[in-house]
């Protein structure tokens, strides 16, 4: 009974953030789906084996880690040439309507653009990129779930923003010739 | 006099290994400063730097709009069918793991449990042994009950014919010859004696 209260209080706390994650380091919905899926399920077979404080970091390292496994899988297919199904485009959650029509294409397109780029990031910038930026985690727990010394996630992080400064740069070359 | 931040084309295109840590440094804090990740003092150091610095300037301004992009990105959220999906999940895992339970307590649980159980598993196998009535059923033909009567009637009419011949071989030979005569001649032998002859 107190297993299931709790477990259901961890799902409410961290299912966005394991979905957040794995959607920007997986780069499509269906994967996305699998690993939030999973994590949750190891979640409930590990409760009582951690504490609460613990929790958060033990819940994304496994998301990290299932993530590489994917990526891992996705690498392996793609050498034997199976094709996978990107949604790259489908990134960005629809938002609402509005009132001024250029400014919110543009708005789109540069959230189109910013999501190709993060993307395109290899894998460790991405990591820290994604739990910096996005699910907004502070470098200590960034290392703990890493497993990296904080000046690493710090270094990681600034090759990242450059990385996907540079990637944006040549997706508006790109578009412009 | 006043050092600014000289910032080349090439720290933004090439690999940040081949850097020199000053120049990591100064670009990280830009960086930093734009995303707002900086501390107060490089924040400050930085909005002064990119005043007097058109190179600095442009630089940060091209990261802050990155950073604002970023920060602005829509959040993602978990779709409601993958907490469904995962609720099924852990229900089928727990009709498993009761199904499980059972025989763990029993067997692999703490070994009062395990002991009790063994004894009751080891009466129950000898009882049975024991106890059992083996009920072998068998079933027989009409024909094959028919022949075996007939069997039996011949048998009992056979051994009837042996009791026949045994009871006119005793009366007709073994009694008045074997049996018969020598009492006769006994009793006439006595006869003899008595009378004086």
């Amino acid at each position: 009974m107190l297993k299931d209260i709790g477990y259901s209080l961890a799902v409410k706390q961290h299912k966005n953030r394991i979905y957040s994650y794995s959607f920007f380091m997986l780069g499509n919905k269906m994967d996305a789906d699998d690993v939030t899926q999973e994590v949750l399920i190891r979640l409930w077979q590990n409760m009582g084996n951690f504490n609460l404080t613990a929790m958060r970091a033990w819940v994304m390292k496994t998301t990290h880690n299932l993530c590489l496994d994917y990526l891992r899988r996705r690498k392996t297919a793609q050498q034997r040439g199976v094709d996978l199904d990107e949604e790259t485009a489908d990134l960005i959650p629809a938002e609402d309507g509005s009132i001024y029509p250029d400014i919110e294409l543009q708005r789109k397109l540069l959230k189109e653009k910013l999501n190709i780029a993060i993307n395109n990031l290899p894998e460790s910038l991405k990591s820290v990129f994604v739990l910096y930026e996005i699910n907004g985690l502070r470098y200590k727990d960034i290392s703990e779930i890493l497993s990296l010394p904080i000046n690493s996630v710090k270094v990681y992080l600034f090759r990242a923003r450059k990385k996907l400064q540079d990637e944006l740069r040549q997706l508006v070359y790109e578009k412009a010739y | 006099m006043k050092k600014h931040i000289n910032i080349n084309e090439k720290y933004f295109r090439n690999d940040p290994e081949h850097f020199s840590s000053e120049n990591f440094d100064r670009e990280e804090k830009i960086i930093s400063a734009a995303y707002g990740s900086a501390d107060l003092f490089d924040k400050i150091k930085i909005c002064i730097d990119s005043l007097f610095n058109s190179e600095v300037r442009a630089v940060y301004k091209e990261y802050k709009e990155t950073a604002a992009a970023v920060k602005s990105l829509p959040k993602v959220e978990c779709p409601d069918e993958v907490i469904l999906k995962v609720h099924k999940s852990i229900e089928q895992l727990k009709s498993i793991t009761a199904k499980h339970s059972i025989t763990e307590r029993l067997f692999s649980g703490k070994p009062a449990f395990a002991s009790l159980a063994a004894l009751a598993a080891v009466i129950g196998i000898i009882g049975f042994l024991i106890f059992r009535s083996p009920v072998i059923e068998q079933t027989y033909s009409q024909q094959e009950i028919e022949t075996a009567e007939k069997q039996l009637r011949y048998s009992f009419e056979r051994i009837g014919l042996v009791f026949k011949k045994t009871r006119s071989v005793i009366e007709e030979e073994v009694l008045p010859k074997q049996v018969g005569q020598p009492i006769l001649k006994s009793i006439n032998k006595l006869n003899d004696l008595l009378l004086g002859g």
